[in-house]
């Protein structure tokens, strides 16, 4: 899997913190905007190291951008698929 | 004055990190990344009513060591880079607290490539996280 063939849903700076202390990010920038919504399993980060995360919220102020709140989930997300294959929930 | 969010509510009030603090900015290190961070934050928030275009950083401060940073805010990160809160104030950058700590953001001129690499320019080599949780 090389970096070239990932695509994140929405990208972020897992670092940059917002109001909810967490990671953002702008619903403009996701590959596809329908996808993000509150409580979505989503990837982000970006094409090098990309991370789970969970839609926390999305908001608003005025006329400014709609902005992604993302609480990130642990560990690598190829452990995520390793477990999902020890379980059969995705084949192997 | 700008459309957005004022950062002004997040920041903490906290004395300034002296100039011994490390300041930690996780991978990728690169031009590309510090621009398309900085013009998220300026698309989001604004600072003394102007758009913020700053990056995070996280600081050594009270209770955070380099080795909790790398542990729990830079898990996801292979790689980053350090620099202290005084080569950062000496070139002119301002550091806010903002939102959670260890938290900070290094305030830019602007979202550019040459902003960024004026900002890269006070931070050391790029350095092996060995606290990550990634398996490359």
């Amino acid at each position: 899997m090389s970096a070239s063939s990932i695509e994140v849903d929405i990208p972020c700076d897992p670092q940059q913190m917002g109001e909810f202390a967490m990671p953002f990010a702008l619903l403009s920038e996701a590959r596809d905007p329908s996808r993000i919504a509150v409580g979505a399993i989503v990837i982000t980060a970006d094409d090098e190291e990309p991370v789970f995360a969970r839609v926390h919220a999305i908001t608003s102020q005025g006329d400014g951008p709609s902005v992604v709140h993302l609480d990130l989930l642990p560990g690598d997300p190829l452990d995520y698929a390793d477990a999902l294959r020890r379980s059969h929930l995705l084949p192997a | 004055m700008s459309h957005g969010q004022p950062i002004e509510p997040l920041i903490r009030a906290e004395e300034p990190p002296s100039d011994a603090v490390v300041v930690i900015r996780g991978g990728p290190i690169t031009v590309a990344k510090i621009v398309e961070h900085a013009a998220r934050q300026q698309a989001v928030f604004t600072y003394r009513g102007e758009p913020m275009v700053a990056i995070s950083v996280d600081l050594t401060i009270e209770g955070w060591s380099l080795e909790r940073i790398l542990g729990e805010r830079m898990w996801s990160r292979s790689r980053y880079s350090i620099t202290t809160a005084g080569a950062l104030r000496s070139a002119g950058y301002e550091l806010v607290p903002t939102s959670k700590a260890p938290h900070y953001s290094v305030v830019l001129p602007e979202a550019s490539a040459r902003s960024a690499v004026d900002l890269l320019a006070h931070f050391g080599p790029t350095l092996v996280n060995e606290f990550r949780q990634r398996r490359r």
